[in-house]
């Protein structure tokens, strides 16, 4: 075997690694989620996971995509359940303060989550998109994943006799939220656009999303 | 090129009156406190005056010319505007605990339906940008429920301006909304499936009767991707063949061959 062939086995080697590990994150996010009763954990543990799934089985038949797409997920997984964990032992005081840092530490999930559904798009189902329908998509799949995990909130806890006033500050908390969401998607979405522009890309197809696999 | 008769001129300017018109009356009686007793009748106004600038633009757009949006299109967004408007009004969301879900599901399908044709649109006129069929579905779900999510932001936004709690209730009325979005939008490209499915898509885009200026528009957004496509010129009677509809071709899809 030349040395070639050995760096891209190596190569191909470290991303089934990062993306394993990306995976067990996320799982270990669900799991802490259903014992800390925090449903955004919950919500983001599942949708991750899955996506991480699915880009773990077609990086196995068609190539992998590149780390961008899922490194993230990982990354920011961590802080999300650091947060929520710590408030579960009231390690932190839940004031206004760590409600508001509980919120910055789900967006960028969310944003993550995102980027690596729009590469499942382009690089497995041949979707090709201009830097006007990139920034579209980006911007609405961050905004519908604070809808799935709103919906899970809902179907989790439904019947387990929260307060009305816990209920109203909790409405509060998630206002923020879907407000910071809105924000933070409207800039990467924006910046997603301007950066294909300044390159050049005008056409984002699976070519620039999938890395040569070995 | 699509004609615009005299008799629809009228029936526009009939519509941009009668449509607004009928808002505006319940507007005024909810200000005189005929409306729903469950409501702050200051809030009943106000969604009424702002349904009624809302039912108003499409009527306007058509007699002017800006965009003339088919009669479906326009009966579809003014019928589940006037269901939300005059529940309010009648006070159904506080009487019927269900109705919000029903509202809401509604909402997913139409806002679902205007998406989807969106998407379709853009996929049917244009060379370059192809959004496939199945993550067409997808993405019409996605941008649904993100819909749904700025709608409840509007509600939060409004609440905390006005200082009072007009349209969110509390965190499960919020998150029923958005799950009744997400079931409404997830039927209805269930039921758009069967259509993609049986039908060929480009006749039903044509069908939907946009215009030529449709063809302009992609034509314009082709070249802005780098495409050398020709603009038509306006009445040129020019045909969609492209098949973008059809499956993917083969060699556009990322195969393990071609990178081994």
């Amino acid at each position: 075997m030349d040395r070639q062939s050995t760096a891209a086995s190596r190569a191909l080697m470290w991303r089934r690694v990062m993306l394993i590990v990306c995976m067990l994150i996320t799982i270990a996010s669900l799991i802490i989620g259903l014992f800390v009763h925090e449903s955004d954990l919950i919500g983001a543990g599942i949708i991750t996971t899955l996506v991480l799934f699915t880009l773990f089985v077609m990086g196995e038949k068609r190539g992998y995509v590149k780390k961008l797409y899922f490194l993230p997920i990982g990354i920011l997984m961590i802080p999300c359940v650091l947060v929520d964990v710590l408030e579960f032992w009231q390690l932190i005081d839940t004031g206004d303060f760590w409600w508001k840092m509980d919120i910055i530490c789900t967006i960028p999930v969310y944003i993550a989550t995102a980027f690596a559904i729009i590469g499942i798009l382009i690089g497995y189902c041949g979707v090709r998109l201009d830097p006007v329908m990139m920034g579209v998509y980006i911007f609405f799949t961050s905004l519908a994943m604070g809808g799935f995990i709103g919906a899970g909130y809902y179907l989790y806890n439904y019947n387990r006799g929260i307060p009305y006033e816990e209920q109203m500050a909790m409405n509060y908390y998630m206002g923020w939220e879907y407000l910071a969401v809105i924000v933070a998607a409207a800039i990467i979405a924006l910046a997603v656009n301007r950066g294909m522009k300044l390159r050049n890309v005008k056409l984002l197809r699976s070519e620039h999303i999938l890395e040569d696999w070995a | 090129m699509i004609e615009y008769t005299r008799r629809q001129y009228y029936f526009d300017i009939a519509l941009a009156i009668i449509l607004p018109g009928i808002l505006c009356i319940m507007m005024i009686l909810a200000f005189l406190g005929h409306g729903s007793t469950e409501h702050d009748p200051v809030y009943i106004a106000l969604t009424m005056g702002a349904s009624m600038f809302i039912s108003a633009i499409l009527p306007i757009m058509r007699i002017t010319g800006k965009f003339r949006a088919p009669y479906w299109f326009l009966f579809l967004v003014t019928g589940c505007l006037y269901m939300h408007a005059v529940s309010l009004y009648l006070g159904f969301y506080i009487d019927l605990w269900y109705w919000s879900v029903i509202a809401h599901s509604v909402a997913g399908v139409v806002v679902s339906m205007i998406v989807f044709t969106g998407l379709s649109v853009i996929q049917t006129y244009t060379r370059g940008v192809n959004l496939g069929v199945y993550p067409l579905m997808f993405m019409s779900v996605i941008i649904t429920i993100g819909f749904g999510c700025a709608w409840e932001l509007m509600e939060w936004t409004v609440d905390r301006l006005a200082g009072q709690y007009w349209m969110s209730y509390s965190i499960f009325d919020t998150t029923d909304d958005l799950l009744a979005d997400i079931v409404g939008s997830i039927v209805t490209n269930l039921g758009l499936l069967v259509l993609v499915k049986t039908r060929k898509m480009e006749e039903v885009v044509e069908s939907i009767n946009l215009g030529e200026q449709m063809r302009v528009i992609g034509a314009k957004w082709d070249r802005k991707c780098g495409l050398d496509v020709e603009i038509p010129e306006r009445g040129a009677n020019t045909s969609i063949e492209f098949g973008k509809w059809e499956n993917m071709p083969k060699e556009e899809r990322f195969s393990r061959k071609k990178t081994e």
